[in-house]
């Protein structure tokens, strides 16, 4: 327990609700600055933060009420329009220390749908930008907040959480730079305009490629795929002529056959003069044939391929979470500590303003005194009270601090109290 | 002393080779940071060896078949230093350092010290820009035989979809453009190795073009073919490879069966 409140995390995500509950939650960012004011003015919490994102819709809150979370809840479910034991049943609610290691798994991305995914983290920021320009945070959450996302990007940096492929377009992107090493620069054809061509197609632009022709026999289809990935659309006849030029290519059609075989293919190579050519075979019927492979130059991989990658990458990322994981429990204890002492800063504050004040004091009854001596021994005066003053306040400091971080609000009170604002003259 | 020296500096080039092996994964950190620290003063206390050799033969280290191969060793540990800084080359690590120390364990069994007299033309001024142009060239093609064998590793991995591993190892481009960059500058030092050869030959009475000569100029002849091969027809990838391993191969049978058939040393 902290003096100022209890920390709490309140709310739902894809581990507690189904997505018909989620999405009766889910807020804009027009909505949050209401929701965040609401919270605040009907006394529900002291600071609060909001993070509504398509897997999660999650209060983080400095609370003063007796039952911490409950009131949150309430306001919550009633947003659903159904404010009932079951709808309640979705929440869920951490106090305390729990919840800043909660939010500290949010950060790190080991909450997430897929483990180690990099958006999190700016969805996490931006929730804190809202409620900072809603004027929601505090200290304490000033500070938890930005702890948060501190120990994000540490997770991150410390493991390999975020690095292994998961997806198939991440996985395509990582063989491609097995061959390729930076795919900065380089060319890619698309052949086929289909789901799985554009997410392929956007992961490799977004690992460097710079250019991305797509071809389909059906050309306005080829278009449409162009102008969403932002690529060029090409002929489908004039596919030989761009594999001859394109690095990376990509097949993915409907084809009961495969579109490219050795036969078709081995001039290419040859035009090629031999320069390596990654060939993705998204396709079942397979488009690739497979002996294309065994051409000089050429690597085929397939959808089995990629999605050996892919869960290679998904093992090791949970590997990666154990290490993870300690390393928030660690972070999360220490920084609910720091909050603790945070309640200390006004005593603190007021106990060296007071000590301040007296000395100040002291030093103007003793002007005519002090106007006899040279600017260097005056100093020396100055500098002599100051450390006088610090050393004794040392030990009550430290009391005060250890009275916040144990909870002891009662005591810290009394502390307090012993060093009234104004001092008497 | 100086095969103390030697023996010391196998044992940083081992040490970094077990880090090497055990890869970043799960390792405490301290340990990750004990690899480029172990090379460098392996290399530091290999150089004081060879000075150490040099100054008690009175000669520059490449005078015997022993002095030559740990000169080399030295040399192929440099030049690990400066490829491993591209993108996941460090793992060649796991190829050039345990040649490094095998080159020392093979210097230490042959000769290190002349029987008889020293040719008396190795302090003129052109034996020491041949022998170190020569040297820079068979370092550069060593490496290149590293590069080759790990471009041919990799290449089958990926034909073959043996995916497990494999991003710990550098991309088919990369090892590609750093082999021909290897075979080039191999080339040319060799060629000027040749070439300050020729002159420092002209100058010693008597000198003739013996066996090792050449080999090397053979060596050097085939490498030419493979660069102008990869200019001209696009032998690119696993056919410069695999000039590069038939060369080097061929290069070390050669100088080695023609030092154990003829029982002498080239100077």
């Amino acid at each position: 327990m902290i003096r100022q409140g209890e920390i709490v995390a309140v709310g739902l995500n894809h581990h507690t609700a189904p997505v018909e509950f989620r999405e009766r939650l889910a807020m804009d960012s027009l909505q949050l600055p209401v929701h965040l004011s609401a919270l605040l003015d009907q006394g529900l919490a002291e600071e609060s933060v909001i993070l509504s994102t398509c897997n999660r819709v999650e209060v983080y809150a400095l609370v003063r009420d007796s039952d911490p979370g409950r009131g949150i809840v309430s306001y919550m479910a009633g947003l659903q329009g159904v404010n009932d034991k079951k709808s309640r049943s979705h929440f869920f609610c951490h106090e305390g220390e729990a919840a800043v290691a909660h939010l500290f798994r949010v950060a790190s991305s080991l909450d997430s749908l897929v483990l180690g995914e990099p958006q999190i983290l700016g969805q996490l920021k931006g929730a804190y930008f809202a409620a900072q320009e809603a004027q929601a945070v505090g200290l304490v959450l000033r500070r938890l907040m930005r702890q948060a996302i501190s120990v994000g990007k540490r997770v991150r940096t410390v493991t390999r959480i975020g690095q292994e492929p998961v997806s198939v377009g991440t996985a395509g992107v990582a063989l491609a730079r097995q061959v390729f090493g930076n795919l900065d620069g380089r060319t890619a054809l698309v052949v086929g305009a289909g789901e799985i061509s554009e997410l392929v197609s956007k992961a490799l632009i977004g690992a460097g490629v710079e250019e991305l022709v797509v071809a389909n026999r059906t050309f306005e289809n080829a278009q449409a795929l162009a102008a969403r990935v932002g690529g060029i659309a090409v002929p489908y006849e004039q596919l030989s002529r761009y594999l001859a030029q394109v690095d990376v290519a990509i097949a993915s059609t409907a084809s009961q056959r495969p579109i490219l075989t050795r036969k078709e293919l081995q001039p290419v190579i040859r035009a090629r003069r031999y320069k390596p050519l990654f060939l993705l075979d998204l396709s079942v019927p397979r488009n690739i044939a497979a002996d294309v492979n065994d051409l000089e130059g050429a690597f085929v991989f397939n959808i089995d391929d990629l999605g050996e990658v892919a869960s290679r990458g998904r093992q090791r990322r949970e590997a990666e979470a154990v290490e993870a994981e300690n390393l928030v429990v660690c972070e999360a204890e220490r920084t609910y500590r720091g909050l603790g002492q945070l309640s200390a800063a006004p005593v603190i504050s007021s106990m060296t303003q007071r000590a301040e004040a007296v000395r100040q004091m002291e030093m103007d009854r003793s002007r005519m005194v002090l106007e006899t001596l040279d600017s260097e021994q005056r100093a020396a005066v100055e500098a002599m009270t100051r450390s006088m003053f610090k050393r004794f306040l040392h030990d009550p400091i430290l009391h005060a601090r250890n009275l916040a971080e144990s909870g002891d609000g009662q005591s810290l009170d009394l502390l307090g109290d012993a060093f009234p604002e104004a001092p008497e003259e | 002393m100086h095969k103390i020296l030697f023996i010391l500096a196998q044992l940083f080039y081992l040490i970094a080779f077990v880090d090497s092996l055990l890869g970043n994964e799960h390792k405490p950190s301290w340990l990750e940071r004990v690899r480029l620290p172990s090379i460098w003063l392996g290399a530091g206390v290999h150089l004081l060896g060879l000075v150490v050799l040099g100054l008690q033969s009175q000669a520059f280290p490449v005078h015997t078949p022993g002095a030559s191969i740990a000169s080399l060793g030295l040399l192929v540990v440099l030049g690990h230093l400066m490829v491993r800084r591209g993108p996941r080359m460090e793992s060649l690590g796991t190829f050039f350092l345990p040649l490094a120390v095998v080159l020392l364990v093979v210097a230490q069994v042959l000769p290190t010290s002349v029987a008889g007299t020293v040719n008396t033309g190795l302090g003129m001024i052109w034996f020491p820009i041949h022998a170190s142009m020569v040297f820079l060239g068979l370092m550069a093609f060593t490496l290149s035989f590293g590069v080759s064998f790990y471009y041919l590793v990799v290449r089958s991995r990926l034909k073959r979809k043996q995916l497990e591993g494999l991003e710990r190892l550098p991309s088919l481009v990369g090892l590609d453009r750093l082999n021909v960059r290897l075979m080039l500058f191999g080339f040319v030092s060799l060629a000027l190795g040749i070439g300050s050869g020729g002159v420092w030959a002209s100058s010693v009475k008597g000198a003739t073009l013996d066996i090792t000569g050449w080999v090397t100029i053979a060596a050097w002849i085939w490498y030419g073919i493979a660069l102008q091969f990869r200019l001209v027809a696009g032998w690119r990838g696993r056919l410069a490879a695999l000039a590069s391993v038939v060369g080097f191969v061929g290069l070390v049978g050669a100088l080695v069966g023609v030092n154990v058939l003829f029982d002498g040393w080239h100077a």
